[in-house]
């Protein structure tokens, strides 16, 4: 039977051609959507993880509930010491976040005023990384802006900032030489970010530890390391992986994800109906040819068999195609940005809220072979059900007299 | 001995509130080893007498017996098996697998009935060999002439050893040339190997060298001629 | 949103920064830093009862306001705006380092968080820190840039690490009575940026000048004007503590 259906499929170079094709365009297409709406996404996590907050945070329970620098972290040697112990963190750094009030000469901007430890900042953050005019902190009395603040506030490297708060002690203010400059490309970033030294926040805010700890992580592991971190903290203090430092955001997101869901079901769908008929399609061509086999004396369970084995060889055909060439462009679109600038001149304006960098790799997962699969199978069902059951209702001598 | 017999045989098509009576009654008795012709105008139920005699159609009334056994009530999977153990067909066109050599067409009852393959393709070979086919065998159909088409076919009906064969206008789409020598090909095969013919034509040309016509008009048997035996031998 | 915002900055530089004077130095002191020092002495002090009409110009756009205005002299002040009619009613309340905020169509008080308060200095051709004399005692170092018989000039630059923008204040002390006339602020390239002149000094029982007209001018391209004048005020008062709460804020203080 399935050297029978080998045999028409391969005999038959055109029409399975155009079933492979078929099969292999709608799992290439099933793969395409998911690889770039989870690269999408986590494009967007590892920005916030990389960009805007951090891989993994650990701060009091009552700072996640409100952000308040009277929750701040208190125990941080001990914070510490756990966060460094696990095998899978490869740096932690110190962050004291203060609201403050910027002041140039000629302009003023509300803006949070992230204390930082100078030397081992750029280990959990890109944020150093994409100083791109001027250089990273190097001491107290030094601050680094986003360029588009700086452009806002009007201000030159070398120049004063004054540096306002309102600390646990009562007001407080500083001035601060502007040294540098980050220019991610990141709106959110480059508009909001204004990093100190950790003990000019300390000055401002009142507080003598920090607000949160930053945990570098790699990419993936965050929610499972916060998960670990949590058995050792201390009661009030937590890790906080992405997802949670995002809050609302995260949900947003992975409610887009789930509204991604139907959408992809929808386009299964089609997959599915377009394979189902391309198969309809070859059969009612072949109706002929079907009923001389059944003339001659072939059984319809037996031609009923054939043909869903021919439908079904060469789906997993078209799906073994297009898993490979899928794979294969996303593997492609993994290691080279291609999405990014795409998606950000198709719809930068559009994202401009999110910390996205113009960076967008597909994302690579094996479940993807699962939704192509799920949609042929669906396709390999409605197969089985149509065509099998066309086959099912020829009469031979009927069959035989069909118009070319 | 009667191998075939055909009782009263009553075909009513409906469609629609329409009622065509392809055939009104029909009687026929085929012995083993017979060449029988059956010709009659476009629509005299030619066509409908072998198909039920093939067992690819039920009659409204009457019976079909092959063996002394009742065929004409078979359920579809018993008349499917029916066919391909004991009966062999010939089409008027289209007969052929596309996808399939000459070869693989001609071996493909025997495949269907699970011979193994290389007694299959001896036996296919012997088949076509029989027909003038030697060094044709790996052409596919549209690589074939329609006079050697259906030369691939009476190969394929042959090849299993049929009780009968039945070749509904197998020179329909030939010239008259080619469709004589197909006809005289068959008797040759009825004569030398012994197997049993029924076919239907309407071309009263190819008749001359049959020694029995069953003429049907309008559903009925209206002539029923036995030439002497060997009196059509050329 | 804007006018409100400028009001609202206005208002906590005047009250805070302008307040009365109760005593008169009237020895010159001959070095810089002495010279600031009575300067700042003299601008804090009294409390005061004041009505102030002030003129904002931006542009084309001219509004004027006028402001009912309690102070004790230190660092508690309520106002209230009495016109245009559309501003009516939003009261400003200062204690300390706390700024709250009156809204009547809202019939809710607002305290502002420090990004909010930081919200109501944009734009505005005046802040806080620009007249608050303990900043400027603490973050400047003053030295005396030029003298005449009627003036001193005092250029004030700023220490390292000064909570403030600029790269230089100079300040006219007109002699002997050591009134501030003019102050001109410049930005870190050497570019005036800013003047506030201070006028119509007035005396009253006994006090050192006060002044009743505050010009702040903008200096840059398209910069805006700024002009405060004090209508009636009683100076050297001392208003009671519950003309400083949230009460007083919401339905005035009377005494
Ligand atoms: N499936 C069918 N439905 C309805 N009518 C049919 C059907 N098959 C045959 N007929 C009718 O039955 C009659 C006999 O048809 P049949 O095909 O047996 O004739 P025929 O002798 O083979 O003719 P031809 O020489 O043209 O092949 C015709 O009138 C035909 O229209
Ligand atoms: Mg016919």
């Amino acid at each position: 039977m399935v050297k029978l259906a080998w045999r028409s499929l391969f005999r038959q170079r055109r029409r399975t051609a155009l079933l492979i094709a078929v099969v292999a365009y709608a799992t290439l297409a099933i793969l395409f959507f998911w690889g770039f709406v989870d690269g999408f996404l986590n494009s967007i996590y590892q920005g916030q993880g990389r960009l805007v907050a951090a891989p993994v945070a650990i701060h009091t329970e009552a700072y996640q509930a409100d952000p308040d620098l009277s929750h701040a972290l208190t125990e941080l040697a001990a914070a510490r010491e756990v966060a460094a112990a696990h095998p899978a963190v490869s740096a932690v750094s110190a962050r004291l976040d203060v609201p403050v009030l910027l002041r140039s000469p000629y302009a003023s901007r509300g803006a949070n005023l992230r204390g930082v430890e100078p030397s081992t900042e750029p280990a959990v953050s890109d944020v150093p990384g994409a100083v791109k005019e001027g250089r990273f902190l190097a001491a107290q009395g030094e601050v680094v802006l986003g360029i588009a603040l700086a452009r806002d506030l009007d201000v030159r490297l070398g120049e004063r900032l004054a540096v306002d708060a309102n600390g646990l002690d009562g007001p407080a203010a500083t001035g601060l030489t502007v040294v540098g400059f980050v220019d991610s490309g990141v709106e959110q970033v480059d508009e909001t970010v204004v990093l100190a030294h950790i003990d000019d926040a300390r000055t401002l805010s009142g507080v003598t530890t920090a607000t949160s700890l930053a945990v570098g992580v790699p990419f993936g592991r965050e929610e499972a390391v916060a998960r670990a971190l949590n058995q050792d903290l201390s009661a009030g203090v937590a890790a906080f992986g992405i997802m949670d430092q995002m809050g609302d955001l995260a949900q947003g997101l992975a409610a887009e994800r789930l509204q991604m869901l139907p959408l992809g079901l929808l386009f299964s769908l089609f997959a599915a109906v377009a394979v189902t008929s391309s198969l309809v399609v070859s059969v009612m061509e072949r109706t002929r040819e079907f009923g001389v086999m059944l003339a001659l004396g072939m059984s319809h369970r037996r031609l009923g068999l054939m043909v869903t084995t021919e439908a079904v060889l060469g789906s997993l055909l078209g799906l073994g195609v297009g898993l490979v060439l899928g794979y294969a462009l996303l593997v492609w679109l993994a290691q080279v940005n291609v999405l990014g600038p795409a998606i950000m001149a198709a719809y930068g304006d559009f994202l401009s809220g999110l910390a996205l960098t113009n960076d967008v790799r597909a994302d690579v997962r094996l479940e993807y072979a699962m939704y192509a699969g799920f949609t042929v199978v669906l396709a390999a069902v409605f197969a089985v059900i149509t065509p099998a059951r066309r086959v099912a209702r020829l009469v031979p001598s009927e069959a035989m007299r069909a118009p070319d | 001995m009667t191998l075939f017999s055909v009782r009263n045989v009553r075909k009513t098509y409906r469609v629609g509130t329409v009622e065509t009576h392809a055939l009104r009654g029909v009687n026929l008795e085929v012995s083993r080893g017979e060449f029988t012709a059956i010709a009659g105008p476009s629509g005299s139920g030619k066509s409908t007498l072998l198909h039920l005699m093939g067992v690819l159609d039920r009659p409204s009334d009457g019976a079909v017996v092959l063996a002394g056994e009742r065929i004409d009530r078979l359920p579809r999977a018993a008349a499917a098996r029916l066919r391909l153990a004991r009966l062999g067909f010939v089409f008027q066109a289209y007969n052929l697998i596309p996808v399939m050599t000459a070869l693989e067409n001609a071996a493909f009852v025997l495949e269907l009935q699970g011979v193994p393959r290389r007694e299959r393709e001896a036996r296919a070979r012997e088949a076509l060999g029989l027909l003038g086919m030697d060094g044709l065998e790996g052409r596919m159909p549209n690589q074939l002439s329609g006079g050697q088409q259906q030369r691939v076919a009476v190969a394929r009906a042959i090849a299993s050893g049929p009780d009968i064969v039945l070749a509904d206008e197998p020179t329909a789409n030939l010239d008259s040339a080619t469709g004589q020598a197909l006809i005289d090909l068959m008797r040759r095969l009825n004569e030398e190997q012994g197997v049993t013919f029924v076919f239907s034509t309407h071309d009263p040309r190819l008749l001359s060298h049959v020694r029995r016509t069953v003429r049907l008009e309008d559903g009925r048997v209206v002539d029923d001629e036995h030439a002497d035996a060997g009196q059509g031998d050329a | 949103m804007r006018r409100p915002k400028r009001l609202t900055a206005m208002v906590v530089c005047l009250l805070l920064a302008a307040s009365g004077t109760p005593s008169l130095s009237q020895d010159v002191p001959a070095d810089a830093e002495a010279v600031l020092d009575a300067v700042v002495e003299n601008l804090r002090g009294g409390g005061q009862r004041a009505t102030i009409e002030m003129r904002v110009e931006d542009g084309e756009d001219v509004e004027t306001y006028r402001l009912a205005i309690i102070s004790d002299g230190t660092d508690r002040a309520l106002t209230r705006v009495l016109e245009p009619a559309r501003e009516a009613g939003q009261a400003f309340l200062v204690n300390g380092n706390d700024l709250f905020i009156y809204a009547p169509r809202l019939g809710r008080t607002l305290r502002l968080p420090p990004s909010g308060r930081s919200d109501s200095f944009l734009g505005s051709d005046l802040s806080y820190n620009d007249l608050a004399g303990d900043d400027v005692a603490r973050d400047f170092t003053a030295s005396i840039a030029a003298r005449d018989e009627a003036t001193i000039t005092l250029s004030l630059t700023p220490n390292e690490n000064a909570a403030t923008p600029y790269g230089e204040v100079r300040m006219n002390v007109r002699l002997p009575d050591l009134a501030p006339l003019r102050l001109t602020y410049f930005d870190q390239r050497n570019q005036a940026v800013k003047r506030i002149e201070l006028s119509s000094f007035e005396l009253h029982d006994g006090s050192g000048p006060v002044p009743t007209r505050f010009d702040v001018v903008d200096l840059r391209p398209d910069g805006g004007r700024t002009v405060a004048r004090w209508l009636d005020a009683e100076f050297g008062v001392t208003p009671p503590d519950r003309c400083f709460t949230l009460e007083a804020l919401e339905r005035g203080c009377e005494w």
